[in-house]
């Protein structure tokens, strides 16, 4: 009897464990917790008393997280509830004055007062979107002058205006992601870039003219490409920009004149477009995709150009057309005289002369 | 005689239970203990005793350090700094409750009583002994990254910069920048060894059309340094002043030829080290309002003058100030350019 009293006792303390250890040791955890409840009260009075300690800095976000961690241990603890409610009515109040009175400094000019005002509220509200704007963009560009664009007003205009250099009206443009190309709106605003006289561009007008010449090339004015670009040259010697257009110039001549059964220009001609036109390449290499001073030549073929080819592989005899006693229409100040190295591959290639040449 | 024959089998029947139902009982204790929460292992580590919203608290064990605890609850141990200073401790000690904060408390550094500023350093050139007529000696250098260990500067990737001046990341208190512009082989002969002799890291930005020539530094060197945690930024591609406009170029030429050394020498970096290189150093600091544009239209995320200052998380991030280190700086003078707090009243 004894004994079997003894077994059934057992039994049950034996699923009495069964179902503690079933139950993820409930009981055995209930126990464990009855320990440390003391340790996790001295946990909440030390997150109480540096939340304290921290509003008190003036950390006040810090503060606000200490006391969401002693509310978390203790969530009933209606004090700590109402601590955290006025805490964040505090933090929103006073980031939305700061923010107030930054944006208030800034609009008086004030800027390190206004950084300040900003800074105080990323201090209470990182994450607010406006503060971080004039602090990491609005604050920096400030710095910047702008410039509203008014009736009547160009790149150029704008650029000799400010700058006292019109070829600065391209970087402007660029700085502004526009085209300089296109006209201004009226009322654009315009962020001028921050350029040192150092970084002056060589010539004032340079982009200028180049532009002028361009357009000229576009309508066809090759004299005018000409006039311009020995204009470009004489300013920034040896540019390659004007040195192609005006090859470009010349070329065109020089085919016009052959449409038209003349062969009196087809020594004005530089040595570098020779060469290319020699080679069957065009002379101008600008990018492709690029409109940016790209000649608006067309229906150029390569029968064309070797046609222009040997047209330009004329004897010798013909450079007494381009002395200064008898200079071509239309081209002043533009030497007809061929270059020695021209000349050369002139006789190389007249034994190749078609029929027509020879005669 | 039978029957007590029988009484002893019996009572021998009963001790076998006995015992059989200690073992049960001892084996069901072991399984219960194993199932909770595990306390009771010797030698266990700190198991989170609170899990809240954006917050854990752990009792710390011996082997805990706020690195080891920012390893296991925050992912990384770069941010054992966001409970050092939460805590404002250096060290813990077992058995304590440790709040954890599981997102940044302090963004940009920005406390009540002033801001955080990462101080750049910048290395022109480090010679060895023999030469030291030019730039700072291997001993003094040396000497600077002594200074910065034991004084708890931390040097910090060019990444966690970024991610500190966009309020990403919260750095240590006592972040700061190491960085050469060059090329040469002193980069990798005598200042790679000594900053990984004091567990220091470094952003190097280097004149790409250098780089495989006699007396310069190898690819593959590049690709080592990048591989321990330095920073491989471009700096265009010869070492020419990007604002300096030759005499006979025109506008939109000038432009193309800075449009290829900024984007030339970021696609060369990248197809070598096969790394994104969004860093950039200016050849000899310069630069001006279109350098800029164009930096950030090809994806560059900051870019370094020499013009020294400060450096706060709203510093124009394309404008980032270094400090020159001239042969003549010595430990005392490094100390005052480490400034890395700048006081304001933003209470």
């Amino acid at each position: 009897m004894i004994r079997n009293c003894t077994h059934i006792i057992g039994l049950c303390f034996i699923l009495g464990l069964c179902l503690a250890h079933v139950s993820g040791c409930a009981l055995g955890q209930q126990w464990l917790r009855q320990e440390p409840r003391s340790e996790m009260a001295r946990c909440k009075e030390s997150c109480s008393r540096k939340a304290t300690d921290l509003e008190t800095q003036g950390e006040l976000r810090q503060a606000l997280f200490a006391w969401q961690v002693a509310a978390r241990i203790d969530p009933e603890e209606t004090r700590i509830l109402e601590k955290i409610q006025s805490l964040e009515t505090t933090i929103a109040a006073a980031a939305t004055e700061s923010y107030e009175r930054g944006v208030e400094y800034y609009q008086k000019r004030d800027l390190p007062n206004a950084r300040l005002q900003f800074l105080k509220v990323i201090h209470l509200v990182p994450d607010h979107p406006k503060a971080q704007h004039y602090l990491r963009s609005r604050l920096h560009t400030a710095e910047h002058a702008t410039y509203r664009v008014q009736r009547g007003d160009s790149f150029t205009k704008i650029a000799n205006d400010i700058y006292k250099d019109v070829s600065k009206a391209y970087i402007i443009a660029y700085f502004n992601d526009l085209d300089p190309h296109r006209p201004l709106y009226i009322g654009t605003l315009l962020v001028l870039p921050e350029l040192s006289p150092a970084q002056l561009l060589p010539r004032r007008d340079l982009l200028v003219l180049m532009d002028q010449a361009r357009k000229a090339l576009g309508l066809n004015r090759y004299t005018e490409v000409l006039s311009i670009t020995e204009r470009i040259s004489s300013q920034s010697p040896g540019n390659a920009q004007a040195q192609l257009l005006a090859d470009t110039a010349r070329f065109n001549l020089a085919k016009a004149h052959l449409e038209k059964g003349s062969t009196r220009a087809p020594w004005i001609v530089s040595n570098r477009s020779a060469r290319l036109i020699t080679a069957g390449t065009r002379p101008w290499p600008w990018r492709s995709g690029s409109s940016i001073g790209r000649p608006p030549i067309k229906n150029c073929s390569k029968p064309a150009m070797r046609w222009t080819t040997k047209i330009m592989a004329r004897p010798s005899g013909s450079v007494k057309r381009s002395s200064p006693a008898n200079p071509p229409m239309g081209w002043p100040g533009i030497s007809l005289t061929p270059p020695a190295t021209l000349r050369a591959s002139a006789i190389s290639i007249k034994a190749k002369s078609p029929r027509r040449l020879k005669s | 005689m039978f029957s007590k024959s029988c009484e002893s089998t019996a009572e021998l029947k009963h001790n076998m239970r006995h015992r059989v139902s200690i073992l049960l009982l001892c084996l069901f204790y072991a399984a219960a203990g194993w199932g909770c929460t595990g306390h009771f292992l010797p030698g266990a580590k700190s198991a989170p005793v609170i899990q809240g919203d954006g917050f854990v608290i752990v009792t710390v064990t011996a082997q805990d350090t706020p690195a080891s605890l920012a390893q296991t609850y925050l992912g990384s141990r770069d941010k054992a700094s966001w409970i050092a200073d939460y805590h404002r401790i250096g060290t813990l000690t077992p058995g304590q409750q440790l709040v954890i904060p599981q997102h940044m408390l302090v963004y940009g550094g920005v406390h009540a009583n002033g801001f955080q500023t990462v101080p750049v350093l910048f290395y022109p050139r480090i010679d060895p002994e023999a030469q030291s007529a030019q730039g700072t000696t291997a001993a003094a250098f040396e000497q600077h990254m002594q200074y910065l260990r034991e004084s708890g500067y931390v040097t910090v990737t060019l990444d966690r910069l970024h991610a500190f001046f966009n309020l990403e990341d919260q750095l240590p208190s006592k972040a700061v920048v190491v960085t050469f512009d060059s090329a040469d082989r002193w980069v990798y002969d005598i200042a790679f060894p000594i900053l990984e002799r004091h567990g220091q890291i470094a952003a190097i930005f280097v004149p790409t059309d250098k780089i495989g020539n006699p007396g310069r530094v190898q690819w593959h060197e590049l690709a080592d340094m990048a591989a321990k945690g330095f920073d491989i930024g471009a700096s265009g591609s010869g070492s020419r002043v990007l604002t300096d406009i030759p005499a006979d170029s025109s506008a939109d030429l000038y432009l193309k030829v800075v449009e290829d050394e900024i984007r030339l020498s970021r696609q060369l970096i990248e197809d070598h080290l096969t790394l994104p290189c969004l860093y950039f150093a200016y050849p000899e600091g310069q630069t001006n309002d279109l350098i800029i544009g164009l930096l950030k239209q090809y994806g560059y995320r900051l870019a370094f003058t020499r013009h020294s200052g400060d450096n706060p998380f709203f510093v124009n991030t394309f404008k980032v100030h270094r400090a020159a280190i001239d042969p003549q700086t010595d430990v005392d003078r490094i100390r005052q350019m480490l400034t890395t707090f700048v006081p304001a009243e933003l209470q």
